[in-house]
């Protein structure tokens, strides 16, 4: 049981598609919680609408003696909203187990019988389910005693062995003993390393609304009729407004840029989950007199005024988050937990707007929604196409700061960092923050100085370049540290990009960094009246297949300052488990050439 | 004179620039225009007007009932401060009712140099069940856009008249420009009303009386006895009270701003509580509800059902013989009994002093809140022999009451006097031995109750030191450092350390990789899972680039990666007082061998720094011989809360730590002909 906090020792999900607007979804699920990590795996709950499809619910304690201790009945279990309190309203609920532990070792037997009639939501079968859980027995059956037509893909079959012992139109998959590990630092997400099988019916229902998930045309078509078509119609008074606030743009980025600025000025973000399954969007003549929707309704609404001034653009459903997940392009399947908009143009680069941000620039999309598989729906049908991608040459942080020492190892800076790609979404925040803040900022982010004082801050936001600059000048004391009559001078004042990565582990699985970034950084030491430079570092450049690093490190002609050329470069890619123990070598030296220091000391004479 | 006359000019003009109307619906234009505020121009919202008036009405059949109507009008300046567009209504339903009703909104934005007004509609105001006990009306604005003013207003009708009113909380995270509260209460309710003193903003109440007075025609059944009906009356009655008055009039409340080693933030917000002192209805006598601290604790001991719990023993005396077998001395008894408690019981969550399922069943369940299982506790005790008693206490979050009052406590932990000391227990806390308390309970002071009603304060906050002491055992060398670290970690400091690790394996997985340029093998944790026992961590490191090698010189920072690098306190000012857990000494030695063939060019200065009061104190003593350098840093503080005043000497305290131990010794290359040198340099 190393490594585990919990052991599931049954998993059994069994599907009978009755009809293809009725599959009834037997769950028995038997896990042993050795610790408070564990509970998260119990999972025992279930999801529905409201008209409730659980026809039973049931859940046994038992001890580590093997006695029962407690027995949860369908109105023992407690039932909430399934959105959580940043939801205004919602109509999905979920019933599940909230078992107060009182020792462990403890064994939830949990069994469950759910009607579904949203057949486009079916359950997947993902046997592994996390980290620190061991897994006896999973086991996915589906029974189909009147041969509905459906589909099968399997992923990651080849890692571990899955034993198939379907027969005609009953499939069974069992996946027996696999031991529980822990996570490792920048490996891929499970859903790429461990098997999974996904299934669909090809004929569904959602909400009585009937569909096909024949292939993704078929499937993007459906969506566009149910859920998106007729849901654009605006007050003539806004058309107007529109239409003078755009009359003098010819293109369709102008155009776009106008009405998404309008759309940013004019909404905001809430909560907001009805209609069919939570998934169709509130009208854009709602979103106009509320000022409010969640991303579906912002952006059908963006997209019905953009429609009102003749531009095309399309509902686009994608996975958000930092961890590139894509919509899968092989299996078409209700898929996706949110909504932006896609704008084609004429010159053939598309427009990405990301319509919940008040803030975001115009077609930024950073790392929420950036290089993946998202679906277009259109009139014509759907269609995957891929959004943004932002390469290495694009993710640029760049230090550019003069630093004037004095003879206590105080310093004052004058500091300019621009951000572009992906770094300018993690920095064009700051502008709206508070000066307190953006003190507590600076000084939290840079730690290791002390007793920073601001004399001034200030930001330029490009947010047509999309380049977030900020000028800093600002004191603080002992960067460099004395050591008798001498100083010693960190030559990396600000470290930038550095990777922290944990010692003695080890590796199994692959590691991969989704993005490049570049690092690149300027640093003039100036040294204070009546010392001299004593000694100074090697300049050094390493490159690897991971990245390159390169520091020069020079005096200048009069011998008053240090000047410092250092460039980081992280790659993007993934690499498998054996290349570890290299990576972490060049991480080691990248790591020690970034504690370089010089030694300055107090001229004989002074 | 000029100054005077400037002064004078200057006050009429802000008279008539705030000249607002305050009236629903009459927002400004100059409202809806304004970009900043213009006392705090960071605030991302401001409530220009919270008005709220509470009083109470009499019905016929069913008496006194409670009406509050609220209303605010926000301002938005900017997209940070949209959260302060949604808000939720909170109703209690369960003993007594409260019903929302009349909620109107508003929204006013500016479009082409005109107010236009955006009206809430009903279908977009949402009725959740948030809890058995409670109901959330919930909606949020529409048309909000930065610079939008918002209003709305609602009432609340409660059934509960007596014993209590609710809290008004007069402070928030944003600023308040206008704030108007109204209280009216009948004559018959005699409440004391108390600002919250450790607030920085004070509420000037205006107290003066007013007349209530109604009549009703009664229409009444006269019955027999057996309920039948013998006649009708109909009678004329006038209802003609006193009522008291309480006003608060009040512009400017600053917004609350949080601030880090701070106990608990909104116990810092401005707020109005009120006591129900006593109650005079018509023909009857006065009846006594303001209370001693003495008193509440005593009918708390005679209300909640303390004693018969307390001298409910048979479901568990078996089970506590057996446990104890022929133990006579009284800590021993103590100890196993507390590990007993602790072992089966487990705490559900919830606080209170009352035993919520009674000890019986708590017991039985194995699960309880904290009176069930404390109060436990202090009966196993007695049962022992032990003299132990219950200790009321408030949690961190209930604050300090403002009055004696019930609602003054809500936890409850055990007390047990042996010889002459009390030790205080806390079993619903699984890391917790004798004598330690959760952070939850520690705070203000506690109320120890005895059966014959007598009672009295104990302190709760540890007075003792907790001890972290590390000793590092360096080899230097040109290529690099290693070594041996070891670490002694007693009381609260072993208790934290518990706490943050969760278990064994965390623990040790957490200092395997606790540094990024150090690996770290042989980790060994002693005493990690024997509660009350100190903590001893050994592991060895060592490193390539702890060391600064520059010419024929070695810079190293003596403490290595165990230095203080920053300063927890970064703010250049401070408003709320300054909260440390417990009283601490930390000590670190490190002995470091100088490698062949070095000699040391420059130490680091010994250095003594002390705070005021003998409040905390700080030692950096540098010791040289033959090839060892010994350091020895401690750093002391005995006293744990300190005024905002004394802000500048703790940072300055701290900044002076980081200083010292972050200074550099620096070894020199002995060359080949370092004899005569030596000779050289020692004249």
């Amino acid at each position: 049981m190393e490594n585990a906090d919990a052991v599931v020792r049954k998993m059994h999900t069994k599907l009978v598609v009755e009809d293809i607007d009725k599959v009834v979804v037997y769950t028995t699920r038997i896990v042993t919680v050795f610790n408070e990590n564990g509970e998260y795996f119990i999972d025992a709950y279930q999801h529905y609408d409201e008209g409730d499809g659980i026809e039973k619910q049931q859940a046994i304690i038992v001890d580590a003696m093997g006695n029962e201790v407690e027995k949860f009945r369908k109105k023992d279990f407690s039932d909430v909203s399934a959105f959580g309190s940043g939801t205004l309203f919602a109509d999905n609920r979920v019933s599940y187990l909230d078992y107060n532990a009182r020792n462990y070792p403890y064994t939830v037997i949990y069994t469950s019988e759910f009607e579904n009639e949203d057949t486009v939501f079916l359950d997947q079968w993902f046997p592994l389910e996390g980290y620190n859980v061991s897994i006896e027995e999973s086991i996915f059956e589906l029974e189909n005693p009147d041969a509905h037509a459906l589909r099968f893909q399997e992923n990651n079959f080849d890692k571990v062995s899955i034993e198939d012992h379907s027969v005609e139109n009953h499939f069974l998959y069992k996946l027996q003993n696999v031991k529980a590990r822990k996570h490792e630092d920048f490996e891929p997400s499970l859903r790429r390393t461990t098997p999974s099988l996904l299934f669909s019916l090809e004929k569904f229902e959602l909400k009585g609304v009937a569909g096909e998930t024949r292939n993704w045309k078929h499937f993007g078509k459906w969506m566009y009729d149910n859920l998106v078509a007729e849901h654009d119609h605006l007050p003539e008074s806004t058309i107007k407004k529109i239409e003078e606030l755009t009359s003098s743009a010819s293109s369709i980025e102008e155009k776009a840029r106008l009405i998404y600025q309008y759309v940013q000025e004019n909404t905001r973000y809430i909560s907001v989950q009805y209609g069919i399954g939570g998934w169709e969007p509130e009208t854009a003549m709602n979103v106009d007199r509320l000022g409010y929707g969640d991303c579906k309704g912002l952006t059908n609404y963006t997209k019905a005024l953009l429609k009102s001034q003749g531009v095309e653009s399309y509902y686009t459903v994608i996975y958000g988050g930092n961890s590139k997940r894509h919509i899968n392009p092989d299996f078409t399947i209700m898929q996706g937990n949110h909504v932006i908009l896609n704008i084609p143009t004429e010159h053939g680069i598309d427009l990405w707007l990301e319509c919940t941000s008040q803030t975001t620039p115009f077609n930024y999309m950073g790392d929420f929604t950036d290089d993946r598989y998202a679906l277009r729906v259109t009139e014509e049908g759907g269609e995957i196409i891929r959004t943004r991608k932002y390469e290495v040459s694009d993710n640029v942080q760049a230090i550019e700061c003069d630093i004037q020492l004095d003879e206590n190892g105080n310093f004052d800076a004058e500091f300019i960092r621009i951000s572009e790609g992906i770094p300018y979404g993690d920095r064009y925040g700051l502008k709206r923050e508070t000066e307190d803040d953006l003190k507590k900022y600076y000084r939290n982010e840079w730690g290791r100085l002390q007793n920073l004082h601001f004399e001034n801050i200030a930001f330029e936001d490009d947010r047509v370049a999309i380049q977030f600059q900020e000028k800093l000048k600002f004191s603080g004391s002992r960067l460099a540290s004395p050591a008798g009559e001498r100083l010693l001078v960190p030559l990396n004042f600000i470290q930038q990009g550095n990777i922290m990565k944990k010692t003695s582990q080890e590796r199994t699985m692959p590691f991969v960094f989704e993005r490049g970034k570049t690092y690149k950084d300027h640093f003039s030491f100036k040294i204070p009246q009546g010392y001299k430079i004593e000694a100074l570092p090697g300049s050094d450049e390493i490159a690897s297949e991971f990245g390159e690093f390169s520091i020069s490190i020079s005096a200048s002609e009069e011998n008053k300052s240090i000047e410092v050329e250092r460039v980081l470069i992280i790659h993007e890619g993934e690499w498998p488990s054996e290349q570890f123990q290299n990576f972490t070598q060049f991480i080691d030296k990248v790591n020690t050439l970034n504690n370089l220091k010089a030694v300055i000391a107090k001229s004989e004479k002074s | 004179m000029t100054k005077y006359l400037f002064i004078l000019s200057f006050l009429i003009l802000s008279s008539t620039t705030y000249a607002q109307n305050y009236k629903f619906g009459k927002v400004s234009k100059s409202e809806v225009a304004q970009k900043q505020h213009d006392k705090d121009p960071d605030a991302n919202a401001a409530i220009l007007y919270k008005y709220q008036r509470t009083y109470y009405d009499y019905k016929q059949n069913t008496g006194f009932f409670v009406v509050t109507e609220y209303h605010e009008r926000i301002k938005i300046y900017n997209k940070d401060g949209f959260d302060w567009a949604t808000h939720h209504i909170s109703a209690y339903k369960g003993g007594y009712e409260e019903n929302v009703s009349g909620v109107r909104g508003v929204s006013y934005n500016l479009e082409n140099g005109k107010v236009e007004e955006t009206k809430l509609d009903r279908k977009d105001i949402y009725e959740n069940e948030a809890s058995k006990y409670r109901e959330l009306t919930t909606f949020t604005m529409p048309a909000v856009k930065e610079g939008t003013v918002i209003e709305y207003e609602y009432k609340k009708i409660s059934d509960r008249i007596t014993t209590s009113m609710d809290r008004i909380n007069l402070q928030y995270t944003i600023p308040i420009d206008k704030l108007n509260i109204s209280v009216t209460i009948p004559e018959y309710l005699n409440f004391g009303v108390y600002n919250n003193p450790k607030a920085a903003f004070y509420a000037k109440i205006n107290q003066g009386t007013k007349p209530f007075k109604r009549s009703f025609s009664n229409n009444q059944r006269n019955s027999s006895y057996g309920g039948k009906v013998v006649s009708h009356s109909t009678s004329n009655s006038v209802l003609d009270y006193m009522q008291n008055t309480y006003e608060i009039d009040q512009e400017d409340i600053p917004a609350l701003k949080t601030e880090s080693h701070v106990d608990y933030m909104e116990n810092y917000a401005a707020f109005l509580d009120w006591e129900l002192k006593f109650t005079k209805f018509p023909n009857s006598p006065i009846d006594n509800y303001s209370q001693t601290w003495e008193g509440v604790s005593k009918s708390i001991y005679n209300d909640s059902g303390f004693n018969t719990e307390l001298h409910n023993q048979r479901f568990f005396d078996d089970d506590i013989d057996a446990l104890l077998g022929t133990l006579t001395n009284q800590e021993q008894k103590m100890n196993k009994i507390f590990n007993f408690v602790k072992q089966k019981m487990t705490w559900n969550d919830y606080v209170g002093y009352i035993a919520e399922n009674g000890l019986r069943d708590a017991y039985e369940e194995g699960i309880g809140n904290t009176g069930d299982i404390n109060l436990l506790l202090v009966s196993m005790l007695k049962y022992a022999n032990i003299d132990a008693n219950p200790v009321l206490v408030s949690t961190v979050s209930n604050g300090t009451p403002l009055f004696p009052t019930k609602n003054g406590f809500n936890y409850l932990i055990a007390a047990a006097k042996i010889g002459d000391k009390v030790i205080l227990m806390d079993a619903s806390d699984p890391l917790a031995i004798p004598g330690e308390l959760p952070k939850r309970a520690r705070n203000w002071q506690g109320r120890l109750i005895r059966e014959d009603g007598t009672s009295e304060w104990v302190n709760l906050q540890p007075l003792y030191f907790s001890e972290n002491k590390t000793r590092l055992n360096v080899q230097l060398a040109e290529d690099g450092i290693s070594g041996k670290y070891f670490n002694n970690l007693d009381a609260l400091y072993a208790r934290n350390f518990r706490l943050n690790h969760g278990n064994l394996s965390d623990a040790t997985a957490n200092l395997e990789s606790a540094s990024s340029n150090y690996s770290i093998s042989e980790v060994k944790i002693e005493n990690f899972e024997q509660l009350g026992e100190g903590i001893h961590n050994t592991y060895e490191f060592n490193t390539q680039s702890g060391q600064d090698v520059i010419g024929d010189k070695i810079y190293v920072k003596p403490m290595l990666f165990d230095v203080t690098s920053e300063n927890p306190f970064k703010a250049e000012t401070r408003t709320l007082p300054i909260y440390f857990d417990f009283p601490m000494k930390k000590h670190h030695q490190v002995n470091m061998l100088i490698p062949e063939g070095y000699e040391v060019e420059s130490l680091p200065q010994s250095a003594m720094v002390h705070l005021k009061d003998a409040a905390g104190e700080f030692k950096y003593l540098v010791k040289h011989s033959n090839n060892v350098i010994r350091i020895d840093s401690e750093v002391n503080l005995a006293q744990t809360i300190f005024a905002a005043t004394d802000y500048e000497y703790i940072q300055k305290f701290y900044d002076n730590i980081i200083k010292k131990q972050n200074e550099s010794i620096v070894l020199k290359k002995i060359s080949a002909d370092g004899l005569e040198e030596r000779a050289d340099s020692g004249r």
